[in-house]
This record gives structure tokens, C-alpha cells and sequence, in this order.
């Protein structure tokens, strides 16, 4: 089930209802229930997959658990077990398909089921176990409250990937019906709808047309759709997540927010503590730190971070332009620490402020600029095409293109193009009221008509200019020239 | 919840709800191809007042002018087509316009026969789906002919209209179709001839092709539905030089009327006849002009009045009738 569709809808409204409908002591049962489903509505195969990894963890913390002789054994054969089925359904076709390729004969391609969210759960189960194991978290005794943990319905396919001590006292305690929690998810969802459809999915229309076809464009186009992938990304991603936080706040549960304006990033370090945070931290805490993170020296600190983030880029995608995605946002990291202080030191000697706004603007496009590159790889369907790409956009004309109106031919029209940028004004502009203050909060505090109004407008934005639904094209309708 | 919070939030919900309605009825596709205005003028036009009720596909109403057959018979007749109309959702046209009409003869143009659900379009789909108003009949052709998975935006259009907000234009927001009729009664009135060197059908040279058994049933159908409201069923087919296959399943239909004593009209045997002109009666190879229509219909008047007693129902319209056919026919046109 599409978390963008009305069956979602549908399901949300429903389980949110039944939910304050059941007795106090019922609704964490029922949480559990509505969560199976929704998985089992996937498909019922996937449950194997998952059964399998809350088993095994279930299983291990508690045997991990005030034991001492075996407890690194359990430990290591239950994290070897999550990891290598994860591995399994993501890597082998390809490592199989690279292989073959490299015999240079077609080895046999086994069809794996790919079980939703499995990239995710699986990080859930893991810090669940290795917090258990280092003692910083008491191995659950209730199936039913692990179970919930890790199936629950709104994050198990785009996270955030939540620690269990945050998590799951949350999930097990029933909520009382507060309006305020209730309008408050509501309007969360709206506005990560508002992301997705309106501006994600109308860039990606853009993107998909540049980067599904990279050999015919080069120049400013490129770098128009690299770009806008940045942000269609941001919006599709951070929209997503909105709308599961908005679930789980009109249940009254409370999720780590995953993305804090990372866009506003001065640095590619920032940006990772902006972007997908529920990720950079479970990484920092059990991948950066246990190698040493930055304890053992600046040599061993760079090794560290160049590790984390080609785990990241396989963790986000299967194929050599992930790993290459992943490494480049190490080598820009490394890059940037060992420029820090040449940077401070030309700053001082030219008399620039580190704090002033001309400074902070540059290093927020430089910071753009280079995370956008970086996913111009993620994006393009393989390295050797993300490189063409890379070589093409900066050898190809630029100028020309801009005043040919090149742009308006790469799969958007002026009316579209005018919307996307209106709805990415919008998203600067709430995002900077963010940076300083909650905007939920800031309207709460408004007249009704006023709340009312920004409400509606929000609402009918989505509903007229999402892209959603069958699609409209007049063309298709043209049968006889009347 | 408190009280207050409740109603505030059922007052948010229902101008929401009221809203998006206006929206959707604004977003929806009204004004092309005159679909809405004809089939929704025709429940605009007095019960049972209707002597004659035509059906089908684009062939039907570039075929027949309800205002030249008043004129040549007096009787009063209605075109309740649309393009490619799966025979499927005509048997639904037939059961909803039975309902506010008692027509003495149904007239069925057989190009629906010929083909089955599953090859029509979603633009055939909206086209007869999107001006019929809401009634049971709807729901139920809705469920019978768009594939499952496609319903949403067919009961509510503005799922899939929303996109039209790049065309929105004055038009949208003129709901005059709900109370207005339709001047040509659904007619599609065709101009200019396009030279077609068209040709009679050969049938002859074709070989007689089977009929879908889905369409055999829907036939059936229809002539039981027919009978139970006490009107004649009559087939008709158009001009169809283009025919291809299609030409051996009316092969078939003309075996099928035969059996079950449905008279059938076939312009394609009668071009000498009713003097079809290849360079100046025809849109396209497969469609008549206004002065295609205007023999066809003249043809159609005689055949009629020699085949069926029929009495012109009383009307206190006629006025309007003949304000419309002079509007129509005595500019020059």
C-alpha cells in the first residue's frame, strides 16, 4: 500500500479511529493488528523475512542478556543473521549479474523477493541488539511490544529508524485523544503531501526526463535537473516522513523528526547531521564510534568516515554509483577537515567574519552545490552514465541554452515550471520560520478564519496541483477534428 | 475531545467537503465535444415526449438529425451517442433514458457490436461515462465496464480533471448544462466535405465474421429491455467504407436481425439509392456531413413511415422544435 494513495488514507483514518474507539487497554494490541496487516496486505511472503529478524533479535537480546560465557557468540550470530539476509535479498543478483559478467557467461539470476523496508527494519533490529549487547538497553520480554516495534505500519518502509528506548514505550502505552496531538499530525501530513505531490513528483518529471535520456543533454540542463533532483529528493524523502510522523502523531506517538532544513547546510558535516538523521546516527553510533570515530587520531578518524559512508552508499542503493555516491560525501568530508584551517586562516587574513551573511549564503550554495553533484551519481543510472553526465553538464553549453528557453522542453511547461518554483518558494520560506520556530505552533496561534484559510489553501494546492491520479492530457481525448 | 473542538472540526470537514465539490464540478470536462450538453440536455427535455430514440457510437450522430426527421415525419427523436460507446454502456444509455422517455422505436447504430469492452479507451470510458448524472444505472455501468483499480476517478472525476487546472477558462465555470437543452438534440452537426471517393460496402467480398458473444447477449438484452417498455428495437448501420473487419461481423448481425426479426437498416447497401455522393457527403471515410446526414435522414423518414405506424407524439413544443430546425437549416447551412 502506497503511503501516497487513498487506500492509505483510508487505512489511516480507520485505524486512527477504531484506535480512540477501544478501550485504553486494547489500542496497543490493536496498533499491533493494524500493523501485520498493513505488511500482510504487501505482501504475505515478506512476513518470513521479518518474523525471521524480530525472532532472532527477540531471541538473542534476552539470551545476550545477563549472560556473560557466549553472549559475543549469540551476539555476532544474530547480527551476522539480520546483516546476511539483508545482503542476500539486496546484493546477490547483482553480485551474481557482476560476476557473471566478469566470467563472461550468464550465471543462473534467482528471483529474490525484496521484502518491504527490509533496509530499514533491519537497522531497527540492530540497534535494538547491539544496545542490548553493550548493556544500554534491557532486552524485552514481551513478544507482542518487540513485534510492534519493529512492524509498526507508518515508518517500517521510510523510516525514521528509531532507537527502541525512544520508541517503544511509546507504542506500548495507549494514548488518550488529544485534538491538539490529533490537528497537529493532521496538518504534518498535509504538508508533507504537500512535498511529495506538488513538488517532488513535478520535478521528478523534469529529472526523470533528463536523466532517463542523459546521452541528449548536456550543459545547463544537466545542471538544472541535477539540482532539482537535489530538492525532489529532500521533498519526496522529508514528505514521506512528514506524513508517517503525522500517523503516528494522531496516534500520539512522537517520532524523531529525520531532516532539519539540510539544505541550510554550510558544510557537507552539517548537512549529515541534517539529512536522514535516524541514518547518520545509527551509523555514527554503531559503525563510527566502535571503529574508534575520531578518538584515534585524524589518519584513523578520515579511514572511519571514508568506512561509514561506503556502508551508506550500499546501504542506499545496489550498484558501484551508490558506492561511489557514498565515498564522494567521505572525500568531502575528509577534504573539508583537513581545509579547515587553511580556510579560517585565508578568512582572517581577508577580514571576512565567519558569521557574516555574505559568507553563510556562499557556503550554503557550495554546500548544494556539492551535495547536488554527489547525487547526480546517486541518481544516474550507473557510474559510467553519471560520469557522462558529470563531463557533459560541464562542457556543454549553458548560455545558449538559457536564452533558447532549452528549458522549457525538458518535460515541463512554463505553467509547471511557475508552480514548482512557487512551491519551492513556499518550502524556503516555512523552512526559514523553521529554523527559528515551530510553524505548527506559530499558526495554532492565529485567528480562526486566518488558520482556516492557510489550511484550506494548503489542501487545495495539493488537490489541484499534485500529481496524482490518473493524469489529465487533452490530446487523448481528441477523436475527430469536430 | 471537548465539545467545542468537535464542531470545529465537523464545520472545517463540511466546508472542506463543499469546497472540494465546487472545485470538482469547476475541474470537471464539460464543454468538449458537446458530450455533456447533449446527454445532459436530453434529461432536460419533457418526459416522455421522445417518439423515436437513436444509440450508438460517433456513427450514429453524424448519421441522423432529429430536427430534419421532425421536419420530414414530424417525429420528435433523440441521438443519445457517443464516440466508439462500447455496446455495453449502450444498453446502460438504453435502461437510463427508459426511464424518463417512452419511445415508440429504439433505434441501435451496430458499430458497438463489432467490438468487445476490453479494447475500448479510457477516453471512450470517460466520454460516456463523465455526462451521464449520477443514478443507479451509472454506478452500475462504472462497475461493468472500467476495469477494477480505475473506478476512483470515475466517481469522483476530480481525480482526474484536477490536472486540468492548466486550461481552466470561463466555460468551466458556466453550469448552464444542467438546465439547457440541446439545439440539435444530439446530433453532431459535420461540415466541410472532405472528398472520400467513399464506396458501398462490398459484402460480397467479405467473409462473415462472428459476432462477440458478449455483444450477442447485450443484444438480447436490449430487445428484451425494449419489449418490456413497449418499443420497437431497429438496427441501423452507418456508412462505412472503412469497415475492415468489422464488415464481416454485419455480415453476421444482418443473420442475427433475421433471426430475431429486428429490422435492420444498412446505408452501406443503399449508396445508389439514397444518392450518397463519395466527394461531398462525407467528414472522413467513416463519417457523414451535414449533407450525408441530411439524405440519410430523408431515407430514414421513408423507411420508417413505410415499416412502423407511427404517431407523432402530442407536443406543446413544437414551436421550439421549428425555432430550432430554422436556426440550424435556413442559414444557408
Amino acid at each position: 500500500m502506497n503511503i501516497i494513495s487513498v487506500g492509505f488514507l483510508a487505512f489511516v483514518l480507520l485505524v486512527t479511529a477504531v484506535y480512540y474507539l477501544l478501550p485504553l487497554k486494547l489500542r496497543p494490541c490493536w496498533l499491533l493488528a493494524a500493523s501485520l496487516l498493513f505488511y500482510i496486505y504487501a505482501d504475505i511472503r515478506y512476513l518470513l523475512f521479518l518474523g525471521a529478524s524480530i525472532l532472532s533479535c527477540y531471541a538473542g537480546a534476552l539470551a545476550i542478556q545477563g549472560r556473560v560465557r557466549g553472549r559475543k557468540l549469540i551476539f555476532l550470530l544474530v547480527l551476522l543473521f539480520n546483516l546476511g539476509l539483508l545482503a542476500c535479498v539486496k546484493f546477490l543478483p547483482y553480485s551474481l549479474n557482476v560476476l557473471g559478467l566478469l566470467l563472461g557467461r550468464e550465471l543462473p539470476q534467482p528471483r529474490f523477493l525484496v521484502p518491504l523496508g527490509i533496509s530499514f527494519y533491519t537497522l531497527q533490529a540492530l540497534s535494538y541488539l547491539i544496545d542490548v549487547y553493550r548493556g544500554e538497553a534491557q532486552g524485552e520480554r514481551s513478544l507482542w511490544k518487540f513485534t510492534l516495534y519493529m512492524s509498526f505500519f507508518p515508518i517500517i518502509m521510510q523510516g525514521p529508524i528509531c532507537r527502541y528506548s525512544q520508541l517503544s514505550p511509546q507504542l506500548s502505552s495507549p494514548h488518550r485523544l488529544d485534538y491538539r496531538q490529533l490537528k497537529f499530525g493532521a496538518q504534518l501530513m498535509l504538508w508533507g503531501f504537500f512535498k511529495k505531490l506538488v513538488i517532488a513528483d513535478r520535478a521528478g518529471l523534469l529529472v526523470n526526463q533528463v536523466f532517463d535520456n542523459y546521452e541528449a543533454y548536456a550543459g545547463l540542463s544537466v545542471f538544472v535537473a541535477m539540482c532539482l533532483y537535489t530538492l525532489q529528493l529532500y521533498a519526496d524523502f522529508s514528505g514521506c516522513v512528514d506524513i508517517s510522523r503525522g500517523v503516528s502523531g494522531m496516534l500520539g506517538i512522537s517520532l524523531p523528526d529525520n531532516f532539519r532544513r539540510p539544505l541550510f547546510s554550510q558544510s557537507i558535516q552539517e548537512f549529515w547531521r541534517r539529512w536522514h538523521i535516524s541514518l547518520s546516527s545509527w551509523f555514527r553510533d554503531y559503525v563510527y564510534i566502535p571503529l574508534g570515530g575520531n578518538r584515534k587520531g585524524p589518519a584513523r578518524k578520515y579511514l572511519n568516515i571514508m568506512v561509514v559512508f561506503a556502508l551508506s552508499g550500499l546501504w542506499h542503493g545496489v550498484g558501484i554509483n551508490y558506492l561511489f555516491w557514498g565515498l564522494l560525501h567521505g572525500g568531502y568530508q575528509v577534504l573539508g577537515g583537513l581545509s579547515r584551517r587553511p580556510k579560517a586562516a585565508l578568512l582572517r587574513r581577508l577580514g571576512v567574519a565567519q558569521d557574516s551573511r555574505a559568507l553563510v549564503l556562499l557556503r550554503r550554495l557550495l554546500c548544494f552545490l556539492l551535495v547536488s553533484f554527489a547525487f547526480l551519481f546517486f541518481r544516474a543510472p550507473g557510474l559510467r552514465a553519471g560520469m557522462h553526465m558529470a563531463s557533459a553538464m560541464l562542457l556543454g553549453s549553458w548560455l545558449p541554452q538559457l536564452s533558447g528557453g532549452a528549458l522549457l522542453n525538458l518535460g515541463l511547461d512554463g505553467a509547471d515550471l511557475l508552480v514548482l518554483a512557487l512551491a519551492l518558494a513556499i518550502l524556503l520560506a516555512v523552512s526559514i520560520i523553521q529554523e527559528r520556530q515551530s510553524l505548527r505552533e506559530l499558526i495554532s496561534r492565529q485567528r480562526l478564519p486566518l488558520r482556516w484559510t492557510l489550511y484550506l489553501l494548503c489542501l487545495f494546492a495539493v488537490l489541484i496541483f499534485g500529481i496524482y491520479g490518473p493524469g489529465y492530457d487533452s490530446a487523448q481525448f481528441i477523436y475527430m477534428n469536430f | 475531545m471537548k465539545k467545542k473542538e468537535l464542531i470545529r472540526s465537523i464545520a472545517f470537514l463540511l466546508l472542506f467537503a463543499l469546497l472540494l465539490t465546487a472545485a470538482a464540478l469547476v475541474f470537471d470536462r464539460k464543454y468538449a465535444c458537446d458530450y455533456f450538453t447533449r446527454v445532459r440536455g436530453f434529461y432536460n427535455e419533457p418526459e416522455d415526449s421522445m417518439d423515436v430514440i437513436f444509440y450508438g457510437t460517433s456513427h450514429m450522430y453524424c448519421t441522423v438529425s432529429p430536427l430534419e426527421l421532425w421536419k420530414g415525419s414530424g417525429l420528435h427523436s433523440y441521438v443519445l451517442a457517443t464516440q466508439q460507446q462500447p455496446l455495453l454502456a449502450t444498453y446502460y444509455y438504453m435502461k437510463e433514458s427508459l426511464e424518463h422517455q417512452s419511445p415508440k422505436l429504439i433505434v441501435l447504430e451496430l458499430l458497438g457490436a463489432c467490438s468487445t469492452t476490453d479494447t475500448a479507451t479510457e477516453a471512450v470510458f470517460r466520454d460516456c461515462l463523465d455526462p451521464l448524472p449520477w443514478s443507479r444505472n451509472k454506478i452500475e455501468l462504472i462497475q461493468e465496464l472500467v476495469p477494477q483499480g480505475q473506478r476512483g476517478s470515475y466517481y469522483f472525476n476530480f481525480l482526474k480533471y484536477h490536472s486540468r487546472w492548466k486550461e481552466l477558462s470561463s466555460l468551466d465555470f458556466d453550469f448552464s448544462y444542467r438546465d439547457s437543452t440541446d439545439g440539435y438534440k444530439g446530433y453532431i452537426y459535420l461540415t466541410p466535405a472532405r472528398p472520400s471517393q467513399s464506396r458501398a460496402l462490398d459484402y460480397s467480398q467479405v467473409e462473415a465474421r462472428p459476432i462477440p458473444q458478449e455483444n450477442i447477449s447485450i443484444l438480447l438484452e436490449m430487445k428484451a429491455l425494449a419489449e418490456e417498455h413497449g418499443a420497437r428495437l431497429v438496427f441501423i448501420i452507418a456508412p462505412y467504407e472503412d469497415a475492415g473487419e468489422n464488415a464481416g461481423i454485419y455480415k453476421s448481425l444482418h443473420q442475427f436481425a433475421l433471426e430475431q426479426d429486428t429490422p435492420l437498416l444498412d446505408f452501406n447497401l443503399l449508396y445508389d439509392q439514397v444518392g450518397f455522393d463519395g466527394n461531398l457527403d462525407f467528414f472522413d471515410i467513416n463519417h457523414l456531413n451535414t449533407s450525408g446526414a441530411s439524405k440519410a435522414t430523408a431515407w430514414l423518414a421513408d423507411w420508417l413511415e413505410d415499416r412502423f405506424e407511427l404517431e407523432a407524439v402530442p407536443s406543446q413544443d413544437e414551436a421550439r422544435w421549428q425555432t430550432l430546425y430554422e436556426a440550424l437549416y435556413s442559414s444557408g447551412n
